[in-house]
């Protein structure tokens, strides 16, 4: 059975490349919203086995939806997306249980082995 | 951001470095640098701003300014055949922007061992020679469709 992902970004573009590069694999696209508001309410009716999550959304931040969803549900497995690759956000997202990092743009392998970690 | 803490040359490589890599890989366009003189066919056309601005430990204002030529070029391309639609400029050029300053951005933060983040990019029609008030180093750059200009304001 293929395992779902949630994916959480503010741009169409992100979510047309993963769409992309997930064709073909062992992934598969449940949901797809483009605010941190919108990504707790849908995690609870999805239960995707694991998020792709942007820092910056319009309203609340990926950081703190993160930690919302993990604070719903601690096993939530939530991979962080960023642009921007050193900054306090990195750091911030370990500590609440992020299970990965990823820097745009992000390349199919990148994110294949991420979803993969992530699952381990 | 104390422009002793960065020197211009530093900086120049680091947008350089950036706009290069990102426009390849992201939009698809391969851009090279031309001086101002060569680039001041931009300031006769209808031109568009990206603009972010970073919070932390230094303020700078990035921003891209081109023609709507380039802008829909960027969207065509970064949709890859898929038709466009209504809106689509501001959410793909948008995007290419965002990854753009991140690495610039993330390159500043590695560097100097600052730290520093900006929000969503906005997109604005300038108006003609439209400034900013502060110091600003620019960067003109040329691609089959015309001229782009990248700007820090510190």
């Amino acid at each position: 059975m293929k395992k779902t992902v949630m994916i959480v970004d503010d741009s169409l573009f992100v979510y047309e490349e993963m769409k992309s590069m997930l064709q073909d694999t062992e992934f598969v696209i449940a949901a797809y919203v483009k605010s941190g508001e919108d990504a707790i309410e849908k995690y609870g009716e999805v239960c995707p086995d694991i998020v792709t999550m942007d820092v910056i959304l319009p309203g609340l931040d990926g950081i703190n939806t993160s930690e919302e969803i993990l604070k719903r549900a601690p096993d939530a497995k939530i991979i962080v997306v960023s642009s921007l690759a050193y900054d306090d956000t990195i750091e911030r997202a370990k500590s609440i249980g992020a299970k990965a990092f990823l820097y745009k743009p992000i390349g199919k392998k990148a994110l294949i082995d991420a979803l993969n970690d992530a699952l381990a | 951001m104390d422009d002793t803490i960065l020197c211009l040359a530093d900086l120049s490589e680091i947008l350089d470095t950036a706009m290069k890599d990102i426009s390849v890989r992201v939009a698809g366009l391969k851009v090279h640098s031309v001086l101002e003189e060569e680039a001041r066919t931009l300031s006769k056309k209808e031109i568009y701003s990206l603009v972010i601005s970073t919070q932390g430990d230094y303020s700078i204002s990035i921003v891209l300014s081109t023609d709507a030529k380039i802008l829909y070029t960027i969207t065509s391309n970064m949709k890859r055949g898929r038709a466009l639609e209504e809106g689509d400029i501001p959410i793909y050029a948008g995007e290419f922007f965002n990854i753009l300053c991140g690495h610039i951005v993330s390159t500043i933060n590695i560097k100097q061992h600052i730290r520093a983040r900006f929000g969503i990019p906005v997109l604005k029609r300038r108006t003609e020679q439209a400034k900013f008030g502060r110091t600003s180093h620019r960067h003109f750059y040329r691609c089959q469709e015309g001229i782009m200009e990248l700007e820090i304001i510190f």
